[in-house]
Formats: C-alpha cells, structure tokens, sequence
C-alpha cells in the first residue's frame, strides 16, 4: 500500500483537535506506518515540502487573510480536505467575541494589533469544498482514528449525521429536557460523543454544532418553554453554531 | 391453557433456580426514576409499574453490533455467549413486540442465534393512561407466564423449568390467560388504510412534521421498530469492522439514496412514512401492525407528538 501523503493544518484554533490526535499513543506507531506526516504544528518541526497531498486535516476557523490564502493553496494541493472541529465547522467559540474588532484585539495583544489585519472568524466550508466534517470540540479519539484508518484506504468513515438524543436515549438516560426541565440541546447536535454530557447527569451544550436539518425553532420553543429568556436561547444556541444559521 | 397456582415466595425461588444457568434480565426502577431492564437477583426489585425504556430489542438486536471483524487477511465472526439469557417480569405488550421481531428477522442469523438462547418470563401488566394496545386473539410468546398467583406454561423449555419447583404448584388447572393480557386496552380504527392514503394531503402530517424534532428517540424506545444501518470502520493498525447500528426513519439520511436522491426528503413524509409503517407494515407484514400500543413513543417524545393521538385524528377526532 502507498503512504499517504498526510498534513494537519491549523488556522485560528486552540490546537485541542490536533493534541486529541496526539493523545490517541497506542495507535501513532500504525499512523506512521501508513501515512507520511507532511505537515503537523503539534507534532513536528519537519519544514512543510509543498507538495501535493493527498489528505489535509484543518482545524480552526478563518479569521486572517493569511489564512484564507493559505487554505485555498491547501485546498489546490490537496485530494480530500477534511473540516476538524467546532472551528472549522461553524467558527466555533472563536465566533462568540462580540463588539469592536480594534478594541477586542487591542485588549489582546496590546498595540501591534492595528497593524494586523483580521476579520470575524468564518467556518471553512464558506470559502472552499470541503469534503468531511469532524464535528466535536475537540472530536473523538475514536474518529480521528477511524478517520485516518479510512483515509488509508482511500475512503471517508461513516460518521454519524444525526442527533445526540439518539445515542442519549440508547444508554438509557433520563431525559434532561424533558424529564429534568434542563435546557439540553441534544436534540439539535451532531451525535458522535455517544452522549457524553447527558450521561454523566449535564446537558448537552452543543459543542459537536447542528445536526442536518437542526429544527431550532422547536427547540427555541421548548427551551422559552423552560423559562430561559430570549436573549438565552439564542446566546445558547449560537454557542458552537455560529451566528449565522438560518432555520431550515 | 395448562396453569398452576403457587405459593407466596415461589417467584424468588423460581429466579434462585435460574441464576445459575442463566443471565437473569428484568425491568428495574433505577434511583434516577428510569426503568431498565438489567440484572435482578430478587422478585422485589422488578419494577411492576413501568416498562424498560429501551424494550427487549436491544438483547436480540443490540443498538451497536459487531457482525465480525477483519484483521489482515483473518476474519473473525464474534463468538456467541452461551449464557442463555432469563427476561423475567416482561409485560404482553413487548412480548407481543417480540413476536412482530421473530418475523421480521426470522431469515437473519445474528438475531436468531440470540433469540434462540432467549427465555421469556412474562408477568401481568399495570396499564398507564398512555398505552392503547389493541385487542389481540391470540396469546403472546412466552416460557412461562405469572399473573397473581398463577403461572401459565407457554413451551416445553418453561414446562422443564418446573419439574425441580413441583412441590410448590397447586395441581395443574385449566384456566385461560388473565382476559386483560388479550382484551387490550383500545380498539384501533377498523378502515386505517383508507384513513391513511386519504390523509396524504392533509395539513395534520405537516403541522405535526414541523412539531418534530428528529430527535429519534420515539424510535428508539420503540418495541418494534428494527431498520438499522450497516457501516464498516477502519482504523490505522489494519483492524476493519463491520457494524449494524440501529437507524430511524426520522433521519433524513435513511431514505437517501445513490445520486442524493431522497424518498422522503421532508419531515412530514418521514412521519406519515413512521405512523403508516407502523400501523400498516408492510410487504409480507402488510397489515399485521407493528404498534403493540405501548405508548412508548409518546412518553419519550420531547414535543409531545402521541401516534394515538395522531390516529384519534385520522379517524376524525381532534388535532393531536
Ligand atoms: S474545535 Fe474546540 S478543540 Fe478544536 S480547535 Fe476549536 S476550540 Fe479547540
Ligand atoms: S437528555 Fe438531552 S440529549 Fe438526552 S434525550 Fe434528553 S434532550 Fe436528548
Ligand atoms: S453531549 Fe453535547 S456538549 Fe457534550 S460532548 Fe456531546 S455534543 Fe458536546
Ligand atoms: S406505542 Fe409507539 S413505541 Fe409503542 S409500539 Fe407503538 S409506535 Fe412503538
Ligand atoms: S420523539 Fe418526537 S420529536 Fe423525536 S423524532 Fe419522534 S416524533 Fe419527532
């Protein structure tokens, strides 16, 4: 079998994606076996070839025209493109910053941010094909490996496009929404964390982003329902989904 | 039907003479108010009101099954338990459930070769406001059934449980099964079919369709409901496996087709698609009905959507 010819990229992001890679140990050696790291921040400091590629894993969202450039040479250079993470999928909580950019990014990093120029961070899929989502902030283990072994193969995984409450009720949970009056978004995320949060007794707070077709004015109404004020639902249900999302 | 009286204490000690051979699963109240059907060493702890949320499908037909596995060129089939499993303390309505399932996985191995290690204890029900299982004619599957006092032998397999417990059985009596275990507790609407294709256009399925989250929890907690989807998961060292998994009709995914065509690419479709399929089966089944009335569905739905409800309306009533 040829190697495949491999680069995670990262844009603006906290790097807990690529880290959750790093984290999956007993399986780094196979990794190696079959895929040629050609680009890994996290990883190595081995200089980028340039190179043709046939898979880049991108993590974080677009907020720098550096970046965008950068992406779209990424995207020429590259077969598959994979979105990794709540960033690359929807902005992330790279979105929630809200107000002045001048003043956001001043009170960051002081006086040289004038000279840099940034704009509100964009998911990928606003400038280029984008051909899987890895949802989750961060994603899996589980689906980083099941993405590469795939990936080597020369194949995407099957990755699961409906809602947390299904994977929720299959480890029979009390419902939280329902039987606990607790805001739970599970009904309108990705599923692919076997329901992490509602089975350890916490709500769903949405970080693997909308599932296809989220019915978010149903869910607006059950969480008004709850008492939670406009202003709540929505700053809960933009949280990891970005602004911008219009009703299906 | 052959039945037997009993003495106070015999279901403990029926449950003490299965444990050793058998897993022993039952419906159970956990402290968090849900009933799961999960291991029981004594009758007390059965939950008697409540059904399991998730009903027996998941023995038979587990929500993630592992159909084998490939590692280099070495494929491997996942060894069957030979623990045979005890589902004790089942109500009529999942043993009917269950009966719908034999059908329609009669042809496939995985489950049959579960099914086939599978005894089933039935016990009477308490019905809740929510259940509306119809009337039936004939008595649902099971080894052994307890009502009160009374215990009723459904197979050879239960008749042989009895012969180490005979000094604890009044002599055998022919008494039917307990009228409420067939009576049912509502009449389904006789003409459904027509009801059903008359409705196609009506305002009901998209009123309801835009209620619905697709959550996928009615699904899921239903008895019956068995459509699942296959998918193979690769990982870097070379493991493959191959994976069913159980699926929904209410996602949008389950009707999508080669091309990105879809059947039914609307959430009122998949409604209708559900209640029909449902009521109606189909192909052979067409016209056994899938709903055993447990009212699962309904309990478990976030928006309140209830198939009673729903078929009351078909038939004229109010709106769901
Ligand atoms: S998706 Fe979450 S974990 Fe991944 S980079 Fe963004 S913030 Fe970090
Ligand atoms: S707790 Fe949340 S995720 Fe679980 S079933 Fe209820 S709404 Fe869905
Ligand atoms: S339950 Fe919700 S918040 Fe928790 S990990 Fe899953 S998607 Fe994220
Ligand atoms: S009442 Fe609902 S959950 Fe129960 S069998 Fe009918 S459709 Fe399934
Ligand atoms: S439980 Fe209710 S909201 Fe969820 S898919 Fe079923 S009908 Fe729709």
């Amino acid at each position: 079998m040829k190697k495949l010819r491999l680069a995670y990229v990262r844009f603006t992001s906290c790097c807990g994606c690529q880290l959750t890679l790093l984290n999956c140990e007993e399986q780094l050696a196979a990794i190696d076996a079959v895929a040629e790291v050609v680009a890994f921040d996290m990883a190595s400091s081995r200089p980028d070839d340039g190179g043709p590629l046939d898979a880049v894993l991108v993590e974080g969202s677009i907020s720098r025209p550096e970046e965008l450039v950068e992406l779209l040479r990424l995207r020429r250079r590259a077969e598959i493109l994979v979105a990794v993470g709540a960033c690359a999928l929807t902005g992330g909580v790279n979105v929630l910053a809200h107000g002045d950019r001048i003043e956001l990014c001043e009170g960051v990093y002081g006086e040289c941010a004038r000279e840099k120029l940034t704009f509100p961070p964009q998911p990928l899929c606003r400038f280029v094909r984008v051909d899987l989502q890895v949802a989750g902030c961060p994603p899996e283990r589980s689906e980083h490996l099941q993405l590469l072994g795939a990936l080597a193969r020369g194949g995407l995984p099957a990755l699961p496009e409906y809602a947390v409450c299904m994977e929720c009720r299959q480890r029979e949970n009390l419902c939280l929404l329902l039987e606990a009056k607790q805001p739970c978004l599970g009904p309108v995320t990705r599923a692919g964390c076997n329901a992490l949060c509602p089975s350890f007794g916490a709500i769903c707070e949405g970080c693997r982003g909308p599932v296809t077709e989220a019915n978010r004015a149903e869910e607006s109404r059950l969480l008004l329902g709850l008492g939670l004020s406009e202003r709540e639902v929505r700053a809960r249900l933009e949280r990891f989904s970005g602004a911008s999302h219009e009703d299906p | 039907m052959r039945s037997w009286a009993f003495q106070a204490g015999f279901e403990d000690r029926l449950l003490q003479s299965l444990r050793g051979d058998y897993r022993v699963l039952a419906p159970v109240r956990g402290t968090d108010g849900v009933v799961r059907l999960q291991p029981v060493r004594s009758w007390a702890e059965l939950s008697p009101a409540g059904l399991p949320l998730i009903p027996l499908k998941k023995v038979v037909f587990p929500p993630h099954d592992v159909l084998w596995t490939l590692m280099e060129y070495e494929y491997r089939e996942p060894a069957p338990s030979s623990v045979p499993v005890a589902l004790v303390g089942i109500a009529p309505c999942d043993l009917y459930a269950l009966a719908y399932l034999d059908l329609v996985f009669a042809d496939d191995p995985h489950y049959q070769r579960r099914r086939q290690n599978l005894l089933l204890i039935g016990s009477n029900c308490r019905p809740t406001p929510e259940c509306f299982c119809p009337p039936r004619r004939e008595p649902p599957p099971f080894d052994l059934f307890l009502a009160a006092d009374r215990l009723w032998v459904g197979s050879a397999w239960g008749a042989g449980l009895l012969t180490a417990l005979q000094a604890e059985l009044s002599s055998p009596g022919d008494l039917p099964l307990p009228a409420e275990i067939t009576d049912g507790q509502q009449q389904v609407p006789e003409n459904l079919e027509q009801l059903f294709t008359a409705s196609a256009g009506l305002p009901l399925w998209r009123e309801v369709g835009e209620r619905c989250v697709s959550c996928g929890a009615c699904s899921a907690v239903c008895p019956t409901c068995y459509c699942y989807e296959m998918s193979d998961e690769a990982l870097p060292d070379g493991r493959v496996a191959r994976r069913r998994e159980w699926d929904n009709c209410f996602f949008r995914n389950h009707a999508l087709v080669a091309g990105g065509q879809n059947f039914r690419p609307t959430r009122a479709e998949r409604l209708r698609f559900r209640f029909e399929h449902k009521m109606l089966g189909f192909g052979a089944l067409r016209g056994i009905s899938a709903c055993v009335g447990c009212g699962r569905c309904a309990r478990a739905c976030p928006v309140d959507i209830d198939i009673s409800a729903v078929l009351a309306a078909l038939a004229g009533g109010n709106k769901p």
